[in-house]
């Protein structure tokens, strides 16, 4: 078993992949699938980019269409203080994201190779912290952190992000490392590594698909969370990019054209981080180094 | 199981605790203050001397409301049950599709998984008011398009026809929330130890087969705990059918989740909305005891 | 060397004598309407005249701010200054958030003494306890494409049933919207406005004080029905279309679209939408023209009467910096603050409101101004206008849908408020 993993890329094995025979029938089903399935995902969102750069007024009722293009939404947004936002928002997601993954693959590694007492407590308790729905939870949590004077500290912050995403990051590296044979630690650890290095080099290259998953998981939620940074944050160069989203959405008076400019603005840093981990992910894998 | 000695227990206490410590640190007081809440008639306004006991008022007041078991069946059946079952089904078929020998040859793998990341890293907020705009009666473009190809005389009125609500509200959470399942399925699926598929290539098994006995296994650790979570999460969920609907048409769509915001930061009982709170953890952790029961310990016994 | 280091040294020191000297007081002012621009430039001004006091500008979205000042406040924290709605001091002053202001303004004054205020019922107690000071004005009323009416044949309507008749003609006649209105759900604030606007033209009100210091329900179940059913009726044939159940406010591109391509003869709206459809039709026609005009809300058998609506200025009962604070909200109310700043909103003083120029358009706010009455019995503290104006969306709603008949939703509605009256 632990060939596989030293096994160089093995292009062969790609090779055999792509010499298979698929009916022209099966080939053009799959060619309209994915267009439509690219059009339901993408179609919502490239609406929002091309509407962000349209005069507020024409995205009031039809002609929408005109070809009249305009960056006030943005300079609009961006007067409002985007760019800190944005840098706060990299910032905090950026350093949680790292901590949370690395303390989940460490408690998921041992929970999915080591058996121990209670376990199944464990387990069970990982759930129990997501059964109260989160608009309760804000009130309390708020005192709490008031009591530790820590509103308005990005510190506090980071401390939320890395805990509410750890419960389903760890149940889902434990899916994953279960996926992955014992067989591979064993062998190491009869070559003498040390349970530390079984883990760092062994089985971390191999759980690769499983970090990036779950890495993307815990960011995008981090980088959408809007209750607590709304509760805990309230110095304007404090805030985070939901709520300077959050800002434009009045009652009374909307400027759509800066809804959909803070929109894009709120998408776009996440999208530029995970397209090109994502396509990687994919090139490398495909190769059938780690073997899938 | 690796087994260890007592002095490599160390090690095994190191990994786990800096997970459990925090998590601790950060759900304990919150949920038992919750709990305590829950029998008082704590307000928003009355934070500062906190509330009196009330004994079981609370829940005895939510009980005898007549709309009471509607919004409990709306947050069961519509938003959770429907909604989850669509996104894991759906969701697994398109992984399976995007991971599939077929699409990677034509090199579509990496386009659809782009497309599939655009949902996910839109906010809530900004789903619901981009999809409020495409199902909008006067220019919306689902409405336009219908009126236009004679489909239909009158628009419809997808966000306050009852019978158009629940379909277009779990639209919605469909879109948002399917590319979670679709990139973690995906992932799970490039973790299935690739000789297997060709040891049973070689045996000369049907893809039914392969998929039945090869891929699905595999999928499965991954699929159940989408399962568990996706169900919770969305059960506890108030912002799409808030931000949607507002609960409406008059309280036809509310749900649990919507009737704790109300209570809480419009009604500013934070007694009755805790023990609306308390009621729906109450049920989330009967789904998730049945769950570990018959999923999760049948499944993986030897993980325990 | 050691001569450099005895300057540094020196300087040093000095720079930490000096410095209680300069101090300043840091105040923030939470503020929460979308133009901050107009407030930092006034809040540029200020800190020149008053060297010794910085104000930080904090913004957070009105649907939240109410919500987390009160979590604030209750542990302690929280802005100095808060942007509040009319309807808020009394309940934050009884929750201990808002600093009672009397002797501030005893010592200090305030504008032009605290009676020449608007709404003032809505900013002290029963006790004499005045816990904000009253910021800017606003009302709704009915503004009206002439060129639709025109094409219908009807004319500006004088009360609500001429109303009723012209958004019925309107629709049969042109296929235009008559008179269009968000009706949805629970969140949507505009059958909550008017089907009090309604009651009240009427002799009716929802909430009454009862003549012995007590509240109550102020309308009978037919009456309230007869409400509910006259807006009821505008759906369809009406003039409101079917698909505006589905709109969440006036701010929706649903909302603001028809009257903006002169689809739809009637709205009622706030200043901030009528000035915001304005603007985009002048965006979107590139001509300086105003479309739409304005006038006194429809009257009943008592009169049209709207709602006096605006903010107030309070101050938070755990700042530190009182006196500052109060300085800065002299400032925010002086009429210098509302001719070269915040020149967009009204001033909610009656002086200043007599005197004010009410742009094209917008002529029909100032006709509505002296018609328009607080919320008064309303903000009694027993019951929170949060939850009356969600459960009147709700049972409008529930009418909408064929869940309940006007007489049932009536009766429901007036149970509710009883039961929070009673308990």
């Amino acid at each position: 078993m632990t060939d596989i993993a030293m096994n160089p890329p093995a292009v062969k094995r790609r090779k055999r992949g792509l010499t298979r025979k698929h009916s022209p029938v099966k080939t053009t089903a799959a060619i309209v699938l994915s267009v439509l399935l690219i059009f339901f995902f993408a179609s919502p969102v490239v609406w929002i980019y091309w509407a962000s750069f349209k005069p507020s007024a024409s995205l009031i009722g039809s002609g929408t269409q005109d070809l009249v293009f305009t960056f006030e939404n943005y300079k609009n947004v961006w007067k409002n203080d985007f760019g800190r936002f944005m840098f706060n928002s990299l910032f905090i997601c950026g350093i949680s994201v790292i901590i949370s993954t690395s303390v989940a693959v460490c408690a998921s590694y041992v929970l999915s190779r080591y058996r121990f007492a209670h376990k199944k407590w464990l387990f069970g308790f990982l759930v129990l912290t997501q059964i109260f729905p989160w608009i309760v939870m804000m009130t309390p949590l708020f005192i709490m952190f008031a009591k530790f004077d820590l509103i308005n500290n990005h510190f506090a912050l980071m401390f939320c992000y890395v805990t509410i995403t750890l419960p389903f990051s760890i149940y889902l590296m434990v899916g994953y490392l279960e996926a992955l044979p014992i067989d591979l630690d064993e062998a190491a650890l009869m070559d003498g590594c040390s349970r530390f290095q079984t883990m760092r080099h062994i089985i971390l290259p191999l759980l690769a698909p499983g970090i990036v998953a779950t890495a993307t998981y815990s960011f995008l939620l981090m980088w959408t969370e809007f209750l607590l940074a709304i509760a805990l944050l309230t110095k304007t160069s404090l805030k985070t990019l939901p709520l300077g989203l959050a800002l434009f959405f009045g009652e009374e008076t909307v400027d759509w054209g800066a809804v959909m400019a803070a929109s894009a603005l709120t998408t776009l840093p996440a999208l530029l981080l995970f397209l090109p981990v994502q396509s990687r992910l994919i090139a490398g894998l495909s190769a059938g180094s780690v073997k899938g | 199981m690796l087994s260890y000695s007592k002095d490599q227990r160390k090690f095994v206490l190191l990994m786990l605790l800096p997970a459990f410590g925090m998590t601790a640190a950060f759900f304990l007081w919150p949920t038992i203050y919750n709990i305590k809440n829950s029998f008082t008639d704590l307000s928003l306004l009355g934070l500062r001397e906190g509330g009196k006991w009330v004994g079981l008022d609370n829940y005895i007041a939510l009980f005898n409301d007549s709309d009471f078991k509607k919004v409990v069946f709306n947050t069961l059946f519509w938003l959770t049950f429907v909604s989850v079952s669509i996104r894991l089904v759906l969701g697994f078929a398109i992984a399976l599709f995007i991971e599939s020998q077929l699409v990677r040859r034509l090199r579509l793998t990496v386009p659809l998984r782009m497309a599939a990341l655009l949902p996910w890293a839109t906010p809530d907020i900004v789903a619901v008011t981009v999809w409020k705009q495409i199902f909008d009666g006067r220019t919306g473009v689902i409405n336009n398009k219908l009126l236009e190809w004679g489909f239909i005389d009158q628009p419809i009125v997808f966000l306050g026809d009852p019978s158009y609500v629940w379909p277009a509200v779990i639209t919605i959470i469909v879109w948002n929330g399917l590319p979670i399942i679709v990139l973690t399925m995906a992932a799970a699926l490039q973790t299935v130890p690739r000789d297997l598929y060709e040891a049973a290539d070689i045996d000369g098994a049907k893809s039914w087969t392969k998929f039945w006995h090869v891929t699905f296994p595999h999928a499965l650790p991954a699929l159940a705990v989408l399962g568990l979570l996706t169900t919770i999460w969305t059960f506890n969920n108030f912002i799409y059918v808030w931000m949607s609907t507002s609960a409406g048409p008059g309280t036809f769509s509310n749900v649990l989740a919507t009737e704790v915001y109300l209570q809480a930061f419009v009604n500013f009982k934070l007694g009755l909305s805790s023990a609306i709170g308390t009621f729906m953890a109450a049920l989330a952790m009967v789904f998730g005891v049945i769950y570990f029961r018959y999923v999760v310990t049948k499944r993986f016994g030897g993980l325990m | 060397m050691q001569n450099m280091f005895k300057t540094a040294l020196l300087l040093g020191c000095s720079a930490f004598i000096a410095l209680p000297a300069f101090a300043e007081t840091t105040i923030s002012f939470r503020y929460n309407d979308p133009d901050p621009e107009v407030i930092e430039a006034a809040i540029d001004a200020f800190e020149a005249e008053n060297p010794d006091i910085n104000v930080e500008l904090e913004r957070i979205s009105w649907g939240d701010s109410r919500t987390q000042f009160l979590r604030e406040a209750a542990v302690g924290t929280g802005p100095d200054i808060v942007h509040i709605a009319f309807v808020w001091p009394l309940e934050m002053g009884s929750a201990g958030a808002l600093l009672p202001l009397n002797d501030l303004i005893e010592k200090n004054g305030a504008g032009s003494g605290f009676d020449n205020f608007i709404a003032t019922d809505l900013a002290r107690d029963a006790d004499g306890n005045i816990f904000a000071l009253p910021w800017t004005a606003d009302t709704w009323t009915l503004v009206y494409m002439p060129s639709v009416l025109e094409e219908a044949g009807v004319d500006v309507p004088k009360t609500w049933d001429d109303l009723q008749a012209a958004s019925r003609a309107v629709t049969e006649k042109t296929g235009k919207v008559g008179f269009g209105f968000p009706a949805g759900g629970g969140a949507t604030n505009t059958p909550w406005f008017l089907l009090n606007y309604h009651l009240w033209s009427n002799g009716h009100a929802l909430v009454e004080e009862d003549g012995n210091g007590g509240f109550q329900v102020g309308v009978d179940v037919a009456s309230l029905a007869d409400s509910f059913k006259f807006f009821a009726d505008f759906m369809g044939e009406g003039g409101n279309p079917q698909s505006n159940i589905a709109l969440g406010g006036l701010a929706d591109i649903g909302s603001l679209a028809p009257m903006i391509e002169g689809d739809q003869a009637f709205a009622l709206v706030p200043p901030n939408v009528a000035k915001a459809m304005i603007a985009a039709y002048q965006e979107k026609s590139g001509s300086s023209d105003v479309p739409f005009a304005s006038t006194s809300l429809p009257t009943g058998s008592v009169g049209g009467v709207s709602h006096m609506g605006g903010r107030m200025l309070g101050i938070n009962a755990n700042s530190e910096h009182a006196d500052e604070s109060y300085k800065f909200i002299q400032f925010l109310i002086s009429t210098e603050f509302f001719s070269d700043f915040l020149t967009a909103q009204f001033p909610a003083s009656k002086s200043a409101l007599a005197a004010l120029e009410y742009p094209a358009g917008l002529e029909g706010y100032g006709m509505q101004l002296p018609n328009a009455r607080t919320w008064g019995a309303y903000a009694n503290g027993k019951t929170p206008i949060g939850t009356m104006w969600s459960e009147t969306g709700r049972e409008f709603g529930a009418i909408l849908v064929g869940d309940k008949t006007p007489e049932e939703a009536a009766q429901s509605l007036i149970d509710t408020i009883n039961d929070m009256l009673n308990g």
